[in-house]
C-alpha cells in the first residue's frame, strides 16, 4: 500500500522514537494556566474567612514538588515565578518558596512549625494526596492543586476547564477539616465535592 | 555628558519604572472577570487566556449551545460566534468569515478540528459544519473559533480560520445519556453516551463515547414552475425533467421525495495515562429538492435517486510526556479514511445522450485516505512560562481516487468509459516553529512560521508575528499579522474531462492579514472591538474558457475540439481585497441569572480577477452578526432565551457570471430563536428543550432550476429563482441522565 | 524501556495494518464500454462514400452537416437555407470549427454558441433564429455522432 520514501521512514520513526524513547509520560496534566491559577488563588483566598487569622500580617505559601517527576519541579518553579509577580493575596503580603516532598507527616510537621497558610501541590502527587489529606486532618491550612484530580483525592481547592472557562473545584469536607470556611457565594461558582 | 544621552537615560528610567509599576503594582482582577475569561488553546497549541492568544478567537460553549436551542455546529457558528457565518443551501451548509465567502468550496478555507484532529478530507478539503461533522451535540463541551491565517501550526486550509470543536471529558460526563428529539414533522434525532472513569492496567483511565442517529425528510417544498423556452435540441421534444410521465419543458413542483439527509454517528475518546485514543465514524447522505449549476447538475426534478453520501473514518492516537524539567514531547498517529459518492439521474435526453435509455445515472466517486505523524517539543528556557518555543514536524500519506461515471439507471449497464480518472498518491510534510515571550506579566509575545512542503509546488512559508499589551485594568491591545496558503485540491490540479481541460501547473492560494483589537473586561461584562485587512492572491477557480482561449489552447496541442470539447479550466485567477471591524459585547447580571451579548461584523471585500475588473463577493453580506438573551428562573422553574442571527442582502451565487441585465440581490435575513429548557418537575434525570425558530425572510442567495444564467436568445431565462428557506420551525427534545 | 518499545511498534503495524485493510474496502474499479459494432445493412449503402477516410477530423463535421439530406445522413437543405441568410452563416461558421456541436447536452451548446451568435449581430428577435435552431437541430441529431468523434465517418 505505501511505498518506500523518506516519508514513509519519518511516519515510522516519529511513532517509534516518539512513543518509545520518551518516559512513559505524565498523564496528571495542568488544564489552566499557571497565570491564571495564581490570579484565581489571590483572589479566592480572600473569600476563606479564616485566610486573615491564619495568615498574619504575611500569607505563607510552601510550593510542593516530587523531585522524581521533571513535570513537578518544572510546574513549581513557573508557579513560584508566577506568584512572585502577584502584588497581594487576600490582601497581605506574601512570600512562596518550593520544598521537595518527603513524607505526608513531615509535611505536616512543617506548615505547622512555619505557619504556613497555603500549600500548592504541583503535579505528580496522585498516589500521596490521600495519605496527605489525613495528615492534615485537623490543621488549619488551605492546600491547592495544580492538577483537577486532586480534588476529589482530598485537596481543598483547585482548578478546571469547563466549556472553555476556568472552574473552581473545591472539596467542602476537607475544606472543614482543615479549618477554610469558604464563603456561600464562593461556593456557588465552584463545583464542589463532599 | 551631552543633553541627548541624558534624556536617553531619563527615557529609559522612565520605561523601566513604568515596566516596574506595572509588574508589581497592576492589581489582580475581580474573581468573575477572572472565571469569565476563556482558556483557548487552539491559536498557540498551548493553553492560554483569550486576552494573550493570538488571534481573535470566539468560544461557543456547551451551556450556551444548550440554552439558545443549538443544534449543529453551524448554527452554533450563525448565533454565537464572531466574524464567521454559514449558509444553508437544504444540502450541506457552506461557511466564510469577516466579509469572504468563496461559493462552492465546501468549507475548505476553514480548517475544523476535532478534539485538534483535522477533519478536512484530503481530496478536495471539504468539512462538514452541519449534521454532517458527526458529533452529538451533547458531547460538545466546547468550541474554539479562531479567526484569521491559521498555517502558522496547522498547515493548508486554515485560511479564514480555525474551529476546534472540543469534546467533554468523562468526569464532566459521567454516566449514560440519552436523548430524543424531532423538529416537528420533519426530523428526529436519537442519541445515546456515556462516561466514565476506571483504572486501566493501574493507570488512571476515562472513556466517553456517544452514538448518533439523525434522519431528516422535508419540508416539502413548491418550486415555481420553471419554463426551459425551447425543445430538447437532440430529441426535438420538450425538455424531460421527470422520469414519469410525458416531457413538459417544465421544471419545478412539490418536491415530496427529494429533500432528505441521513446520519449515523459514532465518537469515542480513551485516555490511559499518557495516551489517549480518539475515533469517529460517521456516514452522511443527504439530497437537495433542487438542481442548480453546483448541486445535482441537469438532475431530474424531486429525484430520490440524486443525492450525494460521504463516509468517515479516522483514529487518532496521542501520548504526552515529560523529557526533563521544561521539556514536554507530545507525539501524535493518525489514520483517516473519507470516500464521497454523487449520484444524479438525468432523463432529459440532451443530458443523457445514449439512445435507447430514458434515464441516465450519473456518479462521481471520491476517495482519499491518509496516515500521518506528528511529534511537538516545547521547551521552557527559563522554566517560568515566559520564553517557551515549540518546534514540530507533520507528515503525511496520502491517497486519492477520484472518477466520474455513467450508467443506465434501469439496467445498471455502464453507458461509457469512467472519466477524469485521477489515481495518486503523495507525501506531505510540514515543520513548525513557534515562540512565546512574556517579558513583562502585561505583555505577551509570539511569533512562529511553517513551512510546507508538498511534491505538487514549491514550499510555502506561512509566518504569524502578534502581540499583546495590557494598558490598564481590564483592558488590552491585541496586533495580529499572519500568512496561510491553500493548497490546491487534487482535483483543482489533476482533473481532465470533457468539459474541463487540464490545469497548468497550480500554486497555492494564500492570504494575508493584520488586525488590531481592543479588548476592556469590568466584572462579568466585556466589550471588544478590532479592525482587520486582508489579501487574498492567487484563488483557485474554474475558470470558463474564452473562444480565443479555447482557440488557443487548441493550437498549442492541449485539446482537439473535435474529440473532446472543454469548457473550462483550474486556473490561480482572482484576488481579494478585505477589510472591516468586528464588535462584541456580552456579559451577565444578577450572579449569572441574566446574560446577554452582541456579535457584529462589518466588511468591504472587493474580488479582482485578471481582465482587471474590482466587483464584490457573491453571497458574502456586508454586515451580519448575532444576539442573545437568557434568563435562568429561579429553583425548577425553566431557563428561557432568545437568540437572533442577522445578514445584510448579498449578491446571490449567480449574480455576477449569469449574465444578468439587472442584478440579482437576495434579501437580508433576520432569524429568531426561542428556547426554553429545563429539569423535568419531579423528575431529576429528566430534562427538556423546546426551540421555536422563525426566519423573516424566505429565500437564500442561491439560484436553483434550470435558469442558472441569462438567455438572450430565450426569453423564458430572464428571470432567477432562489433556493427556499424554511421560515417556521418547533423542535422539541428529552434527555436522561443516568449518574452513577 | 524494551516493552515500550514493543508496544508503540505493534500500535503502528497495527495502525498500517488497519489503513491496508481499510484501502482494500474502497477499491473503485475503472469502467471500460466495448464499442457496440455498427449496424451495416442499407443505411451504409445510402451513404456516400467518403473519399479520403483520414481526412481531417475537423472536415469531418463539416462534411457531413453539408452532405445531401438523405435520410439519415447530412444537413444539407438546412445548411444552404443558412448559407443564404448572413446572420445564420457567420454564427455557424465561428460555431462549428469550435466544436460547439461536439458537446454533450444542450446548454453547452448553447453557452458555445452565443458568443457567435453575438458576433454575427443574431438576437432572439432576428428570424434568422430559426434557420440556425433548424440547422443546429439537425447537426446534432444526424451528424452529432461524427462531430462528437464517437463515430470514424469513413465507417459509417
Amino acid at each position: 500500500m505505501f511505498r518506500g520514501g523518506w516519508a514513509t521512514l519519518f511516519a515510522a520513526a516519529v511513532s517509534a522514537a516518539g512513543l518509545s524513547l520518551a518516559r512513559v509520560g505524565n498523564a496528571e496534566l495542568v488544564s489552566v494556566p499557571l497565570e491564571r491559577q495564581a490570579e484565581l488563588l489571590a483572589r479566592v483566598a480572600s473569600y476563606d474567612r479564616n485566610m486573615l487569622l491564619r495568615a498574619g500580617s504575611r500569607v505563607q505559601v510552601l510550593i510542593l514538588a516530587n523531585d522524581a517527576d521533571p513535570d513537578s519541579i518544572g510546574v513549581a518553579r513557573r508557579m513560584e515565578a508566577v506568584l512572585h509577580s502577584i502584588p497581594d493575596i487576600a490582601g497581605l503580603a506574601h512570600d512562596e518558596r518550593i520544598a521537595p516532598f518527603s513524607s505526608a507527616s513531615e509535611l505536616a510537621r512543617l506548615c505547622r512549625a512555619q505557619h504556613i497558610a497555603i500549600v500548592y501541590f504541583g503535579s505528580g502527587f496522585a498516589r500521596d494526596i490521600p495519605a496527605i489529606r489525613q495528615a492534615l486532618d485537623g490543621a488549619d491550612i488551605l492546600t491547592v492543586a495544580a492538577v483537577p484530580d486532586y480534588v476529589e483525592l482530598g485537596v481543598v481547592l483547585g482548578f478546571d476547564v469547563l466549556s472553555g472557562r476556568p472552574k473552581l473545584l473545591v472539596h467542602l469536607a476537607q475544606a472543614r477539616r482543615q479549618h477554610v470556611d469558604l464563603r456561600a457565594d464562593l461556593l456557588k461558582l465552584a463545583r464542589v465535592f463532599e | 555628558m551631552t543633553a541627548l544621552r541624558r534624556l536617553g537615560f531619563a527615557a529609559l528610567g522612565i520605561a523601566m519604572a513604568l515596566a516596574h509599576r506595572s509588574v508589581h503594582a497592576e492589581p489582580t482582577p475581580e474573581l468573575e472577570t477572572l472565571l469569565d475569561e476563556n482558556i483557548v488553546t487552539t491559536a498557540s497549541k498551548s493553553a492560554e487566556t483569550e486576552t494573550t492568544a493570538p488571534a481573535t478567537s470566539s468560544t461557543l460553549t456547551a451551556e450556551d449551545m444548550q440554552r439558545y436551542g443549538i443544534h449543529t455546529l453551524a448554527e452554533a457558528i450563525n448565533y454565537l460566534s464572531l466574524g464567521a457565518i454559514t449558509f444553508d443551501p437544504l444540502f450541506t451548509a457552506e461557511i466564510g468569515a469577516r466579509g469572504v465567502f468563496l461559493k462552492g468550496d465546501q468549507g475548505n478555507h476553514f480548517l475544523l478540528l476535532v478534539d485538534g484532529h483535522t477533519v478536512n478530507e484530503q481530496l478536495a478539503g471539504s468539512a462538514r459544519f452541519d449534521h454532517g461533522l458527526g458529533v452529538p451535540i451533547e458531547l460538545i463541551d466546547h468550541v474554539e473559533v479562531i479567526l484569521g491565517p491559521g498555517s502558522v501550526l496547522y498547515g493548508s486550509n486554515a485560511m479564514l480560520g480555525v474551529i476546534n470543536v472540543v469534546t467533554k471529558r468523562a468526569k464532566y460526563w459521567n454516566g449514560a445519556h440519552l436523548v430524543g428529539e424531532s423538529e416537528f414533522g420533519k426530523s428526529f434525532r436519537a442519541s445515546a453516551g456515556a462516561g466514565t472513569t476506571f483504572r486501566l492496567l493501574r493507570l488512571p483511565s476515562e472513556l466517553t463515547v456517544a452514538f448518533e442517529y439523525y434522519r431528516q425528510k422535508g419540508p416539502y417544498f413548491t418550486f415555481e414552475p420553471q419554463l426551459y423556452g425551447a425543445n430538447d435540441l437532440v430529441s426535438g421534444m420538450p425538455l424531460r425533467t421527470r422520469r414519469e410521465g410525458p416531457p413538459d419543458g417544465i421544471w419545478g413542483g412539490t418536491a415530496y421525495r427529494s429533500y432528505y439527509s441521513e446520519v449515523p454517528a459514532g465518537q469515542l475518546r480513551l485516555v490511559t495515562g499518557p495516551f489517549e485514543l480518539s475515533a469517529h465514524a460517521s456516514t452522511f447522505k443527504r439530497s437537495a429538492p433542487y438542481e442548480s449549476y453546483l448541486i445535482n447538475r441537469d438532475s431530474d426534478f424531486d429525484s430520490p435517486d440524486s443525492y450525494t453520501i460521504d463516509r468517515s473514518l479516522w483514529f487518532d492516537l496521542k501520548h504526552h510526556a515529560g523529557l526533563w524539567e521544561g521539556v514536554d514531547l507530545d507525539s501524535r498517529v493518525y489514520l483517516d479514511s473519507y470516500d464521497s459518492r454523487t449520484f444524479a439521474s438525468v432523463s432529459r435526453v440532451s443530458g443523457c445522450l445514449h439512445p435507447g435509455t430514458l434515464t441516465c445515472y450519473k456518479r462521481e466517486t471520491s476517495v482519499a485516505q491518509w496516515i500521518g505523524a506528528e511529534v511537538q517539543a516545547t521547551v521552557d528556557w527559563l522554566k517560568t512560562g515566559h520564553l517557551v518555543t515549540l518546534f514540530g514536524l507533520d507528515g503525511r500519506l496520502r491517497k486519492f481516487v477520484f472518477q466520474q461515471d455513467v450508467s443506465d439507471f434501469d439496467t445498471g449497464r455502464p453507458l461509457a468509459d469512467s472519466q477524469g480518472i485521477i489515481r495518486a498518491r503523495d507525501e506531505t510534510l510540514g515543520a513548525y516553529l513557534q515562540q512565546t515571550w512574556r517579558p513583562l506579566r502585561s505583555l505577551s509575545l509570539n511569533g512562529g512560521a511553517r513551512y510546507d512542503f508538498d511534491p505538487r509546488f514549491s514550499p510555502v512559508l506561512s509566518p504569524r508575528l502578534a502581540g499583546s499589551l495590557g494598558v490598564w485594568k481590564g483592558g488590552s491591545f491585541k496586533l495580529v499579522y499572519a500568512e496561510a496558503f491553500r493548497a490546491p485540491t487534487w482535483i483543482e490540479t489533476s482533473l481532465a474531462t470533457s468539459d474541463v481541460i487540464l490545469a497548468d501547473p497550480l500554486t497555492p492560494e494564500r492570504v494575508r492579514s493584520f488586525e488590531v483589537s481592543f479588548d476592556q473586561r469590568f466584572g462579568a461584562q466585556r466589550l471588544s472591538m478590532g479592525a482587520f485587512r486582508s489579501s487574498w492572491q492567487n484563488l483557485v477557480e474554474l475558470h470558463p474558457l474564452s473562444i480565443d482561449e479555447l482557440k488557443a489552447a487548441q493550437a498549442q496541442g492541449k485539446l482537439d475540439l473535435f474529440k473532446s470539447v472543454v469548457w473550462s479550466q483550474y486556473q490561480n485567477i482572482a484576488t481579494i481585497d478585505d477589510f472591516g471591524f468586528t464588535g462584541t459585547y456580552e456579559g451577565s447580571l444578577d450572579h449569572d441569572a441574566l446574560r446577554y451579548g452582541l456579535n457584529v461584523t462589518g466588511s468591504v471585500a472587493r474580488r479582482n480577477d485578471r481582465t482587471g475588473t474590482e466587483r464584490p463577493i457573491e453571497v458574502a453580506p456586508r454586515f451580519f452578526g448575532n444576539a442573545r438573551v437568557s434568563y435562568d428562573l429561579p429553583g425548577d422553574l425553566p431557563t428561557v432565551a432568545v437568540a437572533a442571527q442577522f445578514k445584510s442582502n448579498a449578491l446571490t451565487d449567480r449574480s455576477l457570471d449569469g449574465g444578468w441585465p439587472r442584478t440579482p440581490i437576495a434579501p437580508g435575513q433576520l432569524e429568531l430563536r426561542a428556547t426554553i429548557s429545563g429539569p423535568v418537575p419531579g423528575l431529576r434525570m429528566l430534562s427538556y428543550r423546546v426551540s421555536a425558530d422563525y426566519a423573516f425572510s424566505d429565500r437564500t442567495p442561491y439560484v436553483i432550476g434550470l435558469h442558472q444564467t441569462y438567455y438572450p436568445t430565450n426569453r423564458a431565462y430572464d428571470t432567477w429563482y432562489l433556493a427556499p428557506v424554511d421560515t417556521f420551525r418547533v423542535t422539541g427534545g428529552l434527555q436522561m441522565d443516568l449518574l452513577p | 524501556m524494551i516493552t515500550i518499545l514493543t508496544k508503540s511498534l505493534a500500535s503502528f503495524f497495527v495502525a498500517l495494518a488497519l489503513a491496508a485493510t481499510m484501502s482494500s474496502c474502497l477499491e473503485v474499479p475503472i469502467i471500460h464500454v466495448e464499442p457496440e459494432p455498427t449496424d451495416a445493412g442499407d443505411a451504409e449503402a445510402s451513404r456516400p462514400p467518403v473519399t479520403d477516410a483520414s481526412a481531417d477530423a475537423p472536415n469531418s463535421c463539416y462534411a457531413c452537416v453539408k452532405a445531401p439530406s438523405v435520410p439519415g445522413y447530412g444537413c444539407g437543405n438546412e445548411w444552404d437555407a443558412c448559407e443564404a441568410d448572413p446572420q445564420c452563416a457567420g454564427t455557424m461558421e465561428c460555431a462549428i470549427p469550435l466544436g460547439c456541436l461536439a458537446l454533450p447536452d444542450q446548454s453547452s451548446i448553447i453557452n458555445c454558441g452565443i458568443p457567435c451568435a453575438r458576433e454575427a449581430g443574431l438576437d432572439v428577435s432576428s428570424p434568422s433564429l430559426q434557420l440556425v435552431i433548424a440547422l443546429v437541430t439537425c447537426g446534432e441529431t444526424t451528424c452529432g455522432p461524427i462531430c462528437r468523434g464517437e463515430v470514424d465517418a469513413a465507417t459509417r
